[in-house]
């Protein structure tokens, strides 16, 4: 609960900078030279047609690969220490769950490896992603979205303030879109930044980043 | 519950879970040495005198075997991106891996050996000094292994490219452990192979796992 009191009486920044980011795939240069800055509750899409070099960019900012070029700086620590990767939450194309591990010992694995708010109970995040009662199903059961919303129950109990969101709405229906939109809104509306890549128009009040 | 740990017990659940994966090695293990009183001889004089090469080729070839498991689906469902992201030491969650690996697969071998040991006739001495040695020397095997491992996770179907990459690395091993088991059925002194052995484990022991956290964060990329 301090954490969210420290933002409402606002002595919480966050600056996100982007410097110089160039990358490069074989031959093919995906972008050159990109700078961008966020701030304090933006939410920023990525936006770009396929192949122009989304996920990559994600994947430089997260700290998993390395840029040709360029930094990238979140309140001043850069992309390559361990302070930055505590502040970043990013959840990529896969799903990062196990098929042979049920649902709540997959996401007590993501919880050890990501930041996340201990004062939650992992069953409370299931809940709110509509998996009340699968908290003991193995994940070989489940559907695509079901899936999908297991890695996506990290967002109720992430207490990273940068999320990098790969395409976070494929495979989910219309109720659960809403339900992402609504976890990213109160993530912005907490102070925190977020990332995201989607082809879909949304209706969250986003800043456009376009490769 | 911390990370190391829980790390383990997964590794762990998810081989019980799919037990083939440690099963496998673990029946080739045995069929391969039950094939030689078969096709060779089954005299006991002959049997003894090549038994501790027979047993640790096979050892090493089962453990070569289950090496592709290590890593493969971790990289496939991006458990892997997560572990090297985030703020704890990779090396240290891969040393780990190494660890259950060895757990699921060089102990069990080591528990079967004096089986093994029986069926191509070794004496009681010799036994004892071949569990030592495979006691010693798996380790080094899943931690060498694990290097071979991260380096080609990204490839498909590089059985043949792993047993290249590691194959040369296993031969000290297989050289040390197999003389001093036969130089103990001739009566002679074993210290030097053993603490050979020793040298080698605490020397992959070191360097593996930040080799392998290395290899990993490229073929993330």
């Amino acid at each position: 609960m301090f954490y969210l009191i420290g933002i409402n009486s606002g002595n919480f920044v966050a600056f996100f900078e982007i410097k110089n980011l160039s990358c490069q795939k074989g031959f093919n240069i995906l972008f050159k030279e990109i700078n961008f800055t966020a701030q304090n509750s933006e939410i920023v899409q990525i936006k770009g047609v396929n192949g122009k070099g989304k996920t990559s960019l994600l994947k430089i900012l997260s700290g998993l690969s390395l840029p040709d070029s360029g930094h990238i700086s979140f309140n001043n620590m850069l992309s390559e220490s361990d302070e930055y990767q505590k502040d970043i939450l990013y959840l990529g194309h896969a799903n990062s769950i196990s098929v042979d591990l049920k649902v709540i010992e997959n996401l007590e694995y993501l919880r050890l490896l990501n930041n996340t708010d201990l004062n939650l109970h992992s069953i409370y995040a299931l809940k709110k992603l509509g998996l009340a009662n699968f908290q003991d199903e193995f994940c070989l059961n489940l559907s695509a979205g079901q899936k999908r919303r297991v890695i996506l129950s990290m967002l109720v109990l992430s207490k990273s303030k940068v999320w990098l969101l790969d395409e976070p709405f494929t495979a989910l229906d219309s109720l659960g879109i809403e339900l992402i939109e609504n976890l990213i809104k109160q993530h912005s509306d907490n102070g925190g930044i977020c990332f995201f890549t989607s082809h879909q128009a949304s209706s969250l009040k986003v800043k456009e980043l376009v490769l | 519950m911390n990370i190391y740990l829980s790390t383990f017990i997964r590794e762990l659940k998810i081989s019980i879970r799919n037990p083939s994966g440690m099963i496998n090695p673990l029946l080739f293990f045995i069929v391969t040495i039950s094939l030689f009183p078969l096709s060779i001889s089954p005299e006991a004089k002959i049997l003894s005198e090549i038994a501790p090469g027979i047993i640790w080729v096979a050892a090493m070839l089962s453990v070569l075997l289950s090496l592709n498991t290590i890593f493969h689906y971790d990289f496939d469902n991006g458990i892997l991106e997560q572990v090297s992201i985030s703020h704890h030491s990779s090396a240290l969650v891969i040393l780990i891996k190494s660890f259950s690996h060895w757990i699921l697969t060089g102990l069990p071998i080591v528990l079967l050996s004096p089986l093994m040991g029986l069926f191509l006739f070794l004496d009681q001495n010799s036994i004892q000094v071949l569990m030592l040695t495979l006691l010693i020397g798996t380790p080094s095997l899943s931690l060498i292994g694990t290097i071979g491992a991260s380096l080609i996770v990204g490839i498909r179907s590089a059985g043949m490219l792993l047993a290249l990459l590691i194959l040369p690395l296993y031969i000290p091993i297989l050289i040390f452990a197999s003389s001093a088991i036969s130089q103990s059925q001739a009566g002679f002194e074993i210290t030097g192979q053993i603490l050979w052995l020793i040298v080698i484990l605490l020397f992959s022991l070191m360097l593996s796992p930040f080799i392998s956290a290395a290899a990993l964060r490229i073929n993330l990329d």
